[in-house]
């Protein structure tokens, strides 16, 4: 149901924006606002992903801090232990890389439905998330479709995949490629389409013949679609709704409740797939 | 010469204030006592042959050096005659005939077209007493037996006077004849503009169509609905946004009536146009406060919106070309003095031109308004209301969407006899919304449909006393979405959202008192019921908190229900009622000048539950039930009115404060569309706004016009569900998105000459409140800004200038073909007003930037206007 919701809501927001564009009377400008300057909240960015068939050994926690909007680069937090256990009670320890802000582990141990425990200290504050491992159904196809866009003449990028009818189902996929600053994703529930075979599609105008797409397809857990579903409407910024306010993750400050840190700790089995476009007959 | 005649008066006065010495006994006759102040002072008397000089006194008089003037008051008591002194006369009437024969003097005015005017005057010469016609052009007085002078009068018209004799009750019916300006034909004001000092009513806007279609608009289609944000108290979210907050209250607040019958979505393409065509609206009134009792159902306001009569002498019609949309309306005789039909239908036609440049995307509105109206005799008529209007969207082949209403109202108007007028009323109305996405192979459906049976009556006990009583019941079905696959290909499941039924039976009364000549009261109060029925599976959940707040991550979530009642069809889920009494008071200091206060308390059933700034056409109307308690409101609302320079000018102040219980917050990124358990992303809060208005206009001569200023605030304030959660924005008071601090609009008209005339309307107003990021992080490769408090900054200040300039060429033409042409310039100085601001990232250069979303710029429209 979120994802019709989203999908209405998008689609309006588009209606709305070419409907003002049809009478040629809006206009949109960059402008300068003052801001605020920002709380130095800490933000923990930490992504587990296991690829079918790897070892899944290597994995990268990012930590920074909440910065001012208009800053081009974020704080990055330096100096602070991280660490994941998992419930046979093997520690990961991650380190900080030569990229400050960046820890890394080498021996991570990934198992689908394992519960994590992750434990970062920071200003010895310790900041800990727990979280279980969500598995994913397998990519069955990718193809290209020439059909894609509002304005439906765009190149598109689809993939297919098995829903499990017996389980409620969070899928969040990702879309990368050169012409894209940041990866567009897409976050879906299986409600409305439990057990049947899905499509997710991605069209870009700047898709071209030889556009090479990379395709990053998870399964997620109910509370981590919710919150990830908040971020994407932060920053899909439609200009007609609220934004919502405060968006928590999981992680919780066990020295200093107040004090509390933004992020999300969550581990994923990943289906990535590589497609280049073809030229087209 | 002034001099001498102020001499003269200070000596006449002096004159008749002396003092008589008097003794007679309960045998004397009426001649006698004349004889004898005729005698000792210089007063007359003055009688007709009804009064009996050999009757005798019943008391005796006996007073030494008294005042005549307080002899006239002992003589008024204790005698069965009534004596007033006008000069150096006395005169004399019968006292007791008076009282016991009164006759009713009534009737229907109706103007040159045979339309019923509302609001024309009818005064009693001889009596200094008056009358106003209802909206069916009625009237009634009740008056002793006599000789009457009847002067009917109403702006526009020329002035009437018949001369009656009134031996029993009786009908006087009139046409009136247009003055010798000619004005625009529509124009039926519910008053002249001047306020009414005496009538209670307060906190009411109205506008008349001359001076809707006087106000410059964007893109030129004249709009009763935006025209009403001229005036104070009334607002809205922007530019292009639908609905209007009226007293700091939500869009969802205001009950919307067409001819009687609710509508439940006002406004054509996200707002650009509002489902009310000018051309075939007569009158339209916006009641913010001192409700009356027969009005119910929404907290914030009522509009009350009236179309056009037909004609029932000939075949007439009006029209207008504009750049976006044109309009066309037709009216004319069924039978000829008894029956007439109106007919106006209006379409927009830019997706005609995205046709010829071969573009997919089509975007259409339309709407068609008839009202069929016979009068089958003196007692009886029936009239039909009908209204049809849709948008639709069509996005290349992937994306088609049909929304708007349907409504139809027949109304039987019966007499029974002079004194009780009674209106029955069956109607229906829906709301539908319909979106195809063909690219996912999928249809959206969802509407509200409601049928009503209303009964008013209007009772006239006596000159001091009026009743207004009634019922009305409304059956309401919501389908808040159902979703299905168009063919085999769709991934999507067929899958229907649990359909709501709700009855809402009200009843009430009104009594309109005039208690002196300074004071008049309304008072009286309305009972709501709603019953919530099945079938529908109710959840249930633990502590009843279908949201439960999670401490740790501070977030609100959905609580798991721990099981559902089964309730059958016809089975009541939930029953709520309400007793909601309204008062309003008008005391006139003098014949300009008044203090008028109110109190209302209204209770509301159905809300839209909506997160984006303003309605869009998903939102669907929800009833209450288990989860969502009926809104209440209380109102007061204290008002100063004064007229002056012979009503050229009005002044109308008004100072309210509203508390609203049970206003639905949403817990931060709800979904609300699609939602089968919508409750668990509500919290219950509450609203109040408090604020100072005041309109100052002038309403007559070459220039007319008013300024309006509005000072509020409005806000709401959401704790959570126990101690320990924070509700919404900490549980502290927060602004409402509707909060406008200041908001000043002034709007002039200039008739320059016959042919050309010149407005200009001027908006400045505080920006909309929204909330700004304090800052940016990065998460899984994007940047997210972060936003703290709701509502805690401001949009920038929102202000434009807009003029036009009305071209009649031939003014002097009252028949056949006339028309007139419109030129103007919406934002004259280009303001970039913002309607929103977002915080991206910028696709290109990954650098996060605010980007302002302005909608109208310098906009020059013209649209040609005809009637024949």
């Amino acid at each position: 149901m979120k994802t019709l919701y989203k999908l209405i809501k998008t689609m309006w927001t588009f209606a709305i924006l070419i409907s003002i564009n049809m009478f040629l009377i809006s206009c949109e400008e960059v402008i300068e606002v003052d801001l605020e300057a920002s709380d130095n909240i800490l933000v923990i960015d930490a992504e587990i992903l296991w690829e079918p068939n790897t070892s899944g050994n290597s994995q990268k926690i990012y930590l920074s801090r909440l910065t001012n909007y208009y800053n081009t680069e974020t704080q990055k937090v330096s100096d602070a232990q991280v660490e994941i256990t998992n419930t046979n009670g093997d520690i990961f320890t991650f380190t900080e890389t030569d990229e400050p802000g960046t820890y890394q582990c080498n021996d991570f141990l990934p198992e689908i439905e394992n519960t994590y425990h992750l434990r970062v200290v920071v200003d010895n504050e310790i900041y800990t998330a727990t979280e279980t491992m969500v598995g994913t159904p397998e990519i069955i196809k990718v193809e290209q479709g020439k059909d894609g866009g509002f304005s439906q003449d765009d190149y598109e990028v689809i993939f297919y995949f098995n829903d499990p009818e017996e389980e409620e189902n969070y899928y969040l996929e990702d879309f990368q490629s050169d012409f894209l600053i940041y990866p567009e994703y897409g976050i879906s529930s299986d409600e409305f389409f439990n057990g049947n075979e899905i499509d997710f599609s991605f069209s870009d105008e700047d898709l071209e013949t030889g556009s090479t797409v990379d395709i990053r397809f998870r399964g997620i857990s109910e509370q981590f679609y919710n919150y990830m579903s908040l971020i994407l409407e932060t920053t899909n910024a439609n200009p007609f709704a609220t934004p919502p306010a405060n968006i928590r993750g999981n992680i919780v400050n066990e020295t200093n409740k107040e004090n509390y840190a933004l992020g999300y700790f969550r581990l994923s089995e990943v289906q990535k797939k590589s497609y280049t476009i073809q030229e087209v007959n | 010469m002034k001099h001498l005649q102020y001499c003269f008066l200070m000596l006449s006065l002096n004159l008749f204030s002396q003092n008589i010495s008097i003794s007679l006994d309960e045998s004397t006759t009426l001649q006698q006592l004349f004889t004898e102040i005729e005698n000792q002072t210089e007063y007359k008397f003055a009688y007709n042959n009804q009064i009996d000089l050999n009757k005798k006194l019943t008391e005796k008089i006996a007073y030494k050096d008294i005042e005549i003037k307080e002899l006239i008051s002992i003589l008024n008591r204790t005698t069965l005659f009534h004596f007033s002194v006008i000069g150096n006369n006395i005169t004399v009437k019968s006292k007791s005939k008076t009282a016991q024969e009164n006759y009713t003097l009534s009737g229907i005015i109706l103007d040159d077209l045979n339309q019923p005017l509302l609001g024309a005057n009818i005064y009693i010469k001889e009596e200094a007493k008056g009358a106003v016609t209802n909206e069916n052009g009625y009237f009634s007085i009740k008056l002793p037996k006599g000789n009457y002078t009847v002067i009917i009068s109403y702006v526009g018209f020329k002035e009437k006077t018949e001369q009656i004799a009134l031996f029993s009750d009786k009908q006087l019916n009139s046409s009136m004849e247009p003055g010798d300006q000619t004005l625009e034909e529509v124009i039926i004001t519910q008053n002249n503009k001047a306020v009414n000092i005496k009538k209670p009513q307060m906190s009411v806007n109205t506008l008349n169509m001359q001076e809707i279609k006087q106000i410059p608009v964007a893109m030129g289609e004249p709009d009763p609905l935006k025209s009403l944000l001229t005036l104070p108290g009334v607002s809205n979210a922007g530019e292009a946004s639908s609905g209007f907050n009226v007293r700091g209250g939500a869009a969802d607040q205001n009950l919307i009536l067409l001819d009687g019958a609710p509508i439940y979505s006002d406004s054509h393409l996200f707002g650009f146009f509002s489902v009310f065509n000018a051309d075939i609206v007569n009158n339209l009134e916006l009641y913010k406060g001192g409700i009356p009792s027969r009005f119910g159902g929404r907290v914030s306001s009522v509009l009350d919106v009236n179309q056009h009569t037909g004609n029932d002498q000939k075949l007439k019609g009006t029209g207008g070309i504009g750049l976006i949309s044109s309009k066309i309306m037709l009216e004319g005789p069924i039978e000829k003095e008894k029956g007439s039909f109106m007919i106006g239908g209006r379409t927009s036609y830019a997706h005609l031109f995205l046709k010829l440049a071969d573009n997919d995307n089509a975007v259409q509105f339309y709407d068609l308004n008839t009202k069929l109206n016979y009068r089958l005799n003196d007692k009886n008529a029936i009239s039909f209301s009908g209204y049809y209007g849709n948008d639709i969207f069509n996005i290349g082949d992937s994306f088609a969407s049909t929304y708007g209403n349907t409504m139809g109202n027949i109304k039987w108007e019966h007499r029974f006899n002079e004194d009780i007028l009674t209106h029955l009323s069956l109607f229906y109305s829906d709301y539908k919304f319909n979106l195809n996405l063909n690219s996912q192979s999928y249809e959206w459906k969802s509407d509200i449909i409601s049928y009503g049976l209303q009964y008013d009556w209007k009772h006239y006990l006596s000159e001091r006393i009026q009743l207004d009583y009634g019922a009305e019941a409304i059956y309401y079905e919501m389908n808040p979405g159902t979703l299905a696959p168009k063919d085999e290909s769709s991934a999507i499941n067929f899958n229907q959202l649990n359909k709501k039924y709700a009855l809402q039976p009200s009843a009430y009364i009104d009594v309109n008192h005039k208690i002196s000549e300074e004071i008049n009261v309304r008072y009286g109060a309305r009972y709501s019921m709603f019953y919530r029925y099945g079938p529908q599976d109710i959840n249930t959940y633990a502590n009843n908190h279908p949201a439960i707040y999670n401490p740790n991550f501070n977030i609100y979530e959905e609580a798991t229900p721990t099981g559902s009642i089964s309730y059958d069809s016809g089975e009541v889920i939930s029953d709520f009622n309400n007793i909601e009494p309204r008062v309003s008071l008008s005391f006139a200091l003098n014949e300009e000048t008044s203090f008028k206060a109110s109190y209302n308390r209204m209770a509301q059933y159905l809300h839209i539950i909506s997160n984006s700034q303003s309605p869009t056409p998903v939102n669907m109307w929800t009833p209450s039930g288990p989860f969502i308690k009926p809104q209440l409101l209380d109102q007061y609302a204290l008002g100063f009115f004064k007229n002056f320079s012979n009503k050229k000018y009005s002044l109308e102040t008004e100072a309210f404060y509203k508390d609203i219980q049970n206003r639905t917050d949403y817990v931060d990124g709800a979904d609300l569309i699609g939602n089968n358990n919508i409750e668990q992303v509500l919290l219950n809060g509450k609203a109040r706004a408090y604020g100072l208005e005041v309109l100052l206009r002038k309403n007559t001569g070459k220039l007319t016009g008013w300024l309006s200023y509005t000072i509020s605030r409005a806000e709401q304030r959401t704790s959570g569900n126990t101690s320990q959660d924070p509700g919404i924005a900490n549980g502290e008071w927060y602004l409402s998105p509707y909060d406008k601090l200041h908001n000043l609009n002034f709007v002039t008209n200039y008739e320059y000459t016959d042919k050309w005339s010149f407005s200009a309307n001027f908006s400045l107003q505080s920006g909309q409140p929204v909330t700004y990021p304090n800052g940016y992080y990065e998460l899984g490769g994007l940047h997210v800004p972060n936003y703290s408090t709701r509502n805690e900054n401001r949009l920038p200040t929102y202000h434009h200038l807009d003029l036009a300039a009305t071209y009649t060429p031939k003014p002097n033409k009252n028949k056949g073909w006339q028309s007139y042409w419109v030129f103007s310039i919406y934002n004259v100085y280009n303001r970039q007003n913002a309607a929103s601001v977002r915080f991206t990232t910028n696709e290109d250069s990954g650098i996060n930037e605010a980007r302002r979303l302005s909608i109208f710029g310098f906009l020059p429209s013209v649209s040609y206007n005809f009637k024949f």
